[in-house]
């Protein structure tokens, strides 16, 4: 189950693509997600220091964490066919998990506003609480990945890459 | 059908969990993108502040009065909307506060809060007096608010806003007695000048005291000083048989066109 080519389970057969084509996809999908989570980011971090309005995290943080995650994205996608799927499925929940609760402990965020005397608070703790059901999904997910791949090889294969 | 191609339970439990965290996800970004939007238009819908009136009130304060509007353009509620106001002297001493709320607001809805701060003017208390100093004051306004169900947001806010006293430089003094047709008689004088934005209307009662605190004579001045105009008036009392006052002192009141007493600072005579 770690391979190319094309094989059976039961009478149902697939065929996965070779490991350079899902390197190629990978490294596709490794463009955009990093420009999506570390460029975009980083620069609305710069834009806004530049104008004297600063984020509780920095450009380090957001980078090192976007970065994380937009790998881990590509070596789940490059892995898919492999057992490593279910595990970088929770390794990549987990960051995503950790990155919310890094940006959790700045709730709420505080902002002078520059030129007024006026201070401006913002509570989003609710907001990343939400949104830490997604990697816990996704922890949830790999989880049964994992424990299916342990017990049924390449059972879902077929269904993954139907011939 | 043949069972090898039903999907394996287990692979249909991944699938859903995977599928559920990016309906939650897609959910999630919708709702931040309409409540940034909606809070935008809110924020362009910005407060708006009533005229605001300053009266004399009981117990030696200044009322001050208006009333401030705020609506919520966008469409989530704002809830638990409480605002507090301060005032401190350029000393930093507390001197009259106002809160409001807490109210909650429907998307659409406008809020109009009635603001009263009473502000005392003794020139007794522990803050320079408001009658008689001009003065910048601090202005701390605060609020609070859960917008969008999720979202608890405060400003805070400081100004100065500069004061000026209805009274300021004010002195009343009594000049040297005469023998009038059998009387004796001093001359007192009140002086000062209307910083305030709204006039002196009334009457300024005055009363000459001994050393010993007896009365010696009273008089009376009516008042009609404009904001900005300054005041100057000299008028005679009849002292009373036997009463010196000589290191005594002239107490003077104001009292409003509405009968409201203010005590205005005591003066020694030397």
């Amino acid at each position: 189950m770690s391979g190319s080519g094309i094989g059976m389970v039961g009478r149902l057969s697939y065929r996965i693509p070779s490991l350079s084509y899902r390197i190629l996809v990978g490294a596709l999908w490794l463009v955009p997600t990093v420009i999506l989570l570390v460029g975009l980011p980083a620069a609305v971090l710069a834009s806004l220091g530049s104008r004297g309005i600063s984020l509780p995290f920095s450009v380090v943080t957001v980078s090192v964490f976007g970065f994380g995650i937009a790998v881990l994205g590509a070596a789940r996608s490059i892995g898919k066919p492999t057992r490593l799927y279910g595990p970088l499925s929770i390794a990549l929940g987990a960051v995503e998990a950790i990155y919310l609760l890094v940006l959790l402990r700045a709730s709420p965020y505080v902002l002078s506003l520059p030129g007024t005397g006026a201070t401006l608070g913002i509570g989003y703790a609710s907001l990343i609480l939400a949104l830490l059901v997604v990697p816990l999904l996704s922890i949830a997910a790999g989880s049964v990945t994992t424990l299916e791949d342990a017990r049924h090889p390449r059972e879902r294969l077929p269904f993954d890459y139907p011939v | 059908m043949s069972p090898y191609r039903r999907k394996p339970p287990l692979y249909r439990l991944a699938r859903a969990l995977r599928w559920a965290g990016t309906l939650v996800f897609v959910l999630v970004l919708l709702f931040v993108a309409t409540a940034l939007y909606s809070a935008y238009e809110t924020a362009t819908s910005s407060p708006s502040a009533g005229s605001f009136s300053t009266n004399f009130a009981t117990n030696d304060t200044l009322a001050v009065t208006g009333q401030l509007t705020f609506s919520n353009g966008g469409f989530y509620p704002i809830d638990g909307f409480t605002l507090h106001l301060n005032v401190r002297n350029a000393s930093g001493i507390f001197i009259g506060q106002s809160t409001a709320g807490p109210v909650s607001f429907g998307p659409g809805a406008s809020q109009v809060f009635p603001v009263t701060f009473f502000l005392p003017i003794s020139s007794t208390g522990p803050a320079t007096s408001l009658l008689t100093e001009d003065q910048n004051l601090e202005v701390g306004v605060w609020a609070n608010a859960t917008y969008a169900y999720l979202f608890p947001i405060s400003v805070a806010l400081n100004e100065s806003k500069a004061w000026g006293a209805p009274f300021a430089d004010f002195t009343a003094s009594v000049g040297t007695p005469t023998t009038m047709g059998g009387s004796i008689v001093v001359p007192v004088t009140v002086q000062f000048q209307n910083h305030a934005t709204f006039a002196d209307q009334g009457t300024i009662l005055f009363t000459v005291l001994s050393s010993e605190g007896a009365t010696c004579g009273s008089g009376n001045l009516a008042i009609d000083v404009p904001p900005g105009s300054p005041f100057s008036q000299t008028t005679d009392v009849t002292l009373a048989s036997g009463c010196s006052p000589a290191g005594g002192s002239l107490e003077t009141t104001y009292v409003t066109s509405e009968g409201v007493a203010i005590s205005l600072p005591t003066e020694a005579i030397p």
